[in-house]
C-alpha cells in the first residue's frame, strides 16, 4: 500500500515538472539521438516560432542555419560520451526564416540503465545579453580609455573601481586601490571634504566640476576638477558614487600665469600713463608760462610753432587720461549691487550740459532699469557713446540722442542711437580697436580710446558692443550686459583705489 | 614773521613754479629745498635735534620723491615730537590710502594735484598762504584730476 502514494507523488513531480517546463522564460525541447525532436515547449514556440504540432517528430535541423549544420555532430558526439554543453552560444534560424543568437545549455537524457537516449536542450535568448554586453565591453573600453580618472566607490568611501587614468593620475595601481579607503587620496587637510561629498551624495545630488587637491601615491599634491554622481540600485536607492577626476595643475599654472601677465602689464600701463604725466605737465605749462610772458618778443612763427607744441601736449595729455582710464577698467569690485541705470544716465548726461546747450541737442532716454554693474562703468559707456553721437553730429542738423534698453533672455541690450553722420560697414567693427580712428584731429577731435574702453568694459560683463549704422543714416550702438547669475572673467581685484595722483 | 617751509621736490620745473608761485604771496617765508625723501629726513631730525633752530612751520611734500617717498617722510615728521601738528601739503591728486588717518588728520594734511594748467598750478600760493596764516578751513580742496 506503500507504492500507491509513491506513484501519486511521482505523477506530482511529473505535473510539476511540467509546468515549469511550459512556464519557463527559455525554450526547452527534447531530441532523441537521431536529432528527431521529442518535445517543445511554450518558450520554443515563442522563440522559434514553430507550434509543438509543427515542431514534434521534426529533425532538429530545421532550426540550424546551413553555415552551422556541422555544429549537430559535434553536439551528437559529445552528448554520446555523456557530456553536457553549456551555454554554448551560437545561431539558429526561426520560423520565418530569420536568425537568432542564442545561448544552448544540452544535456544527455539516459534511460534506467544509464545508456544516452536523446538530449534535452535549454535555448536562451541571447540578443538582448549580447546586446547588455556589448554595452559593457563598450563603456569599460571607454573608462579605460578616459584621460580623465574615473573612480567608483561605496557610500562608506570604498573604491569600487579603478580606471587606467586613475593609475597614471595618482600612482596606485587597480590592485592597490581597490577595497581601499577613498581618504588615501584626500590631504589631511582636506578631509572634511569628503562627509560633505557623502552628504550630498546621499541626498542624490551630484557634485560638479568642484575644484580642490588630492594626493599622488608619491605624496605629490595635485590640483584636479571632480565630478561626483551618485550610482543608484534598481530601486533608486543610492549605493554608491562614481568620480571623474580630472588633472587641471597645467590650467591652474596657465590660468595663473596669465593673471599675473595681465596684472603686470596692467601695471606697466599704469605706470607708464602715470610718469607720462608729469613731464607732460610740464611742457603744457611752460609752453602756457612762454606765450603769455614772452608774447612779445616772439614773432609770428615763433608763436605757431609754440601753438603746436601745446596742441601736442593737450593731445598727449587725452591720450594719458584715456589710457589711463583703459587700463583701470579692469578694476572690478568683487561684489557688484544693482544701480539704476537711469540715476547714472543722468550723472552722464551732466558732463555735457553745456555741449547739448551749445548744439542745441535733444537726448532723450526710455525708463530703463537697474542693473548689476559698476555705476563708474555704466557712467563711462554712456559718456563715450553718448559724447560720440554729439560730437559726430550732422552739419545742419538738430542732433538727437535716445537711451532704450531691452531686456532679454539673459541679458540687458542697452541701445545709444543717434542721427548723426553714420559709419561706413567696412569700419564697423575696427571702430573698436584701441587708437582707431577714421577722422583726423581737424574734423573730429579723439584719442581713438573711447570705444576700446567700452569694448574693455562689457566684456568683463559677458557683453558684447556692436553698431548698426550706415554712413549718412545716424547710428546706434548696442551693448549688452549679463542679467542674473554670477560674473565671470577676472576675479582678481587689482584695487588701484587708492593710487595717490 | 617769516615762516620755515620745508619743500621736498625733486623736480626742478615744478619747484620753480612752485617758487613763483609762493613769492607772489604776501607771507613772508624761507624755503628749504630738499630733492629727495633722505634729505628730507635728514633736515627734520637736525631740527627736531637743535631746539636752538627754527623748526618747521610748513612742509609741502611731493608724493613721487626719490631714496623715500612721501608716505615715509609723512612718517617719520609724524614721529619727531616737535612736529606732531606741523602742517603739510601732500602734492597728489587724492588722499593715499596707506596713511593712517592719526598721520594725516584733515585739519593737518592738505592735498594739491598739480595740474597740468598754468593758472591752476599757482593755486599752490594762495593755499600755502593761508596754511600759514593759520586762516584755511579744514575742509579739503576740491581738486583737479
Amino acid at each position: 500500500m506503500r507504492s500507491l502514494p509513491e506513484v501519486g507523488s511521482a505523477q506530482k513531480a511529473l505535473l510539476l515538472l511540467g509546468s515549469v517546463v511550459d512556464s519557463s522564460d527559455d525554450a526547452i525541447i527534447s531530441k532523441d539521438l537521431d536529432g528527431t525532436i521529442t518535445s517543445w515547449n511554450k518558450s520554443a514556440e515563442r522563440l522559434f516560432g514553430y507550434t509543438e504540432a509543427e515542431a514534434l517528430g521534426r529533425p532538429i535541423t530545421m532550426l540550424i542555419p546551413e553555415d552551422r549544420l556541422q555544429e549537430e555532430p559535434q553536439i551528437i558526439a559529445r552528448l554520446e560520451k555523456g557530456e553536457r554543453v553549456d551555454h554554448f552560444e551560437t545561431i539558429r534560424r526561426r520560423k520565418d526564416g530569420s536568425l537568432i543568437e542564442i545561448s544552448l545549455t544540452i544535456s544527455p537524457i539516459r534511460d534506467y540503465e544509464g545508456n544516452v537516449i536523446g538530449a534535452s536542450k535549454i535555448a536562451r535568448d541571447a540578443t538582448l545579453l549580447k546586446r547588455g554586453d556589448r554595452a559593457n565591453r563598450l563603456l569599460s573600453a571607454i573608462v579605460d580609455s578616459s584621460d580623465d580618472a574615473i573612480i567608483s566607490k561605496s557610500l562608506e568611501g570604498i573604491i569600487t573601481s579603478w580606471n587606467k587614468s586613475a593609475e597614471r593620475l595618482f600612482g596606485y595601481t587597480e590592485a592597490e586601490a581597490i577595497g581601499k579607503s577613498i581618504t588615501m587620496l584626500i590631504p589631511e587637510d582636506r578631509l572634511e571634504e569628503e562627509p560633505e561629498i557623502i552628504r550630498r551624495l546621499r541626498r542624490g545630488e551630484r557634485v560638479d566640476h568642484f575644484e580642490t587637491i588630492r594626493r599622488k601615491k608619491d605624496g605629490t599634491l595635485l590640483d584636479i576638477s571632480l565630478t561626483i554622481s551618485p550610482v543608484k540600485d534598481a530601486t533608486g536607492t543610492v549605493i554608491g558614487a562614481s568620480k571623474i577626476a580630472r588633472d587641471i595643475t597645467e590650467r591652474k599654472r596657465i590660468d595663473a600665469e596669465l593673471r599675473r601677465i595681465n596684472r603686470d602689464l596692467e601695471q606697466f600701463a599704469f605706470s607708464a600713463s602715470h610718469d607720462l604725466q608729469e613731464p607732460l605737465r610740464n611742457i603744457k605749462i611752460y609752453s602756457e608760462l612762454l606765450a603769455r610772458r614772452y608774447r612779445q618778443k616772439l614773432d609770428a612763427e615763433a608763436l605757431e610753432y609754440l601753438g603746436y607744441l601745446q596742441t601736442g601736449a593737450s593731445r598727449m595729455e587725452n591720450l594719458v587720461r584715456d589710457l589711463l582710464a583703459y587700463t583701470r577698467v579692469s578694476v572690478v569690485p568683487q561684489s557688484i549691487g544693482t544701480i539704476d541705470a537711469n540715476a547714472v544716465l543722468s550723472a552722464a548726461l551732466e558732463s555735457f550740459s553745456s555741449l547739448i546747450a551749445e548744439t542745441g541737442a535733444v537726448v532723450t532716454s526710455d525708463d530703463l532699469p537697474s542693473v548689476p554693474m559698476f555705476d563708474v562703468h555704466l557712467q563711462q559707456l554712456f559718456q563715450n557713446l553718448i559724447g560720440n553721437a554729439l560730437k559726430y553730429r550732422s552739419k545742419g542738423t538738430i542732433p538727437t540722442v535716445h537711451v532704450a534698453c531691452a531686456r532679454q533672455h539673459n541679458c540687458y541690450d542697452f541701445s545709444v542711437r543717434d542721427n548723426g553722420i553714420g559709419i561706413r560697414a567696412k569700419y564697423r567693427e575696427a571702430i573698436f580697436a584701441i587708437f582707431k580712428r577714421l577722422h583726423n584731429d581737424d574734423e573730429y577731435s579723439g584719442t581713438g580710446i573711447g570705444l576700446a574702453i567700452c569694448q574693455r568694459i562689457v566684456e568683463q560683463y559677458d557683453g558684447r558692443i556692436w553698431v548698426d549704422s550706415e554712413l549718412g543714416q545716424g547710428s546706434t550702438f548696442h551693448f549688452t550686459i549679463r542679467c542674473g547669475g554670477e560674473r565671470v572673467g577676472s576675479s582678481e581685484r587689482l584695487d588701484r583705489g587708492g593710487q595717490p595722483g | 614773521m617769516t615762516y620755515e617751509v620745508l619743500v621736498a621736490e625733486d623736480n626742478p620745473a615744478d619747484l620753480a613754479l612752485l617758487k613763483e608761485a609762493i613769492h607772489l604771496e604776501p607771507v613772508e617765508c624761507v624755503l628749504h629745498v630738499v630733492r629727495d625723501g633722505e634729505k628730507a629726513l635728514t633736515f627734520i631730525n637736525e631740527r627736531e635735534a637743535n631746539v636752538e633752530l627754527p623748526g618747521i612751520d610748513l612742509l609741502l611734500l611731493d608724493f613721487y620723491l626719490p631714496k623715500l617717498d612721501g608716505t615715509e617722510v609723512l612718517f617719520h615728521l609724524r614721529s619727531a615730537m616737535r612736529f606732531k601738528r606741523t602742517p603739510v601739503i601732500l602734492m597728489t591728486g587724492q588722499r593715499p590710502k596707506v596713511l593712517p588717518r592719526e598721520i594725516a588728520s584733515e585739519s593737518d594734511v592738505f592735498y594739491f594735484g598739480k595740474p597740468s594748467s598754468l593758472d591752476a598750478f599757482f593755486e599752490i600760493g594762495p593755499l600755502v598762504s593761508r596754511v600759514l596764516s593759520g586762516s584755511t578751513a579744514p575742509a579739503r580742496r576740491s581738486l583737479p584730476a
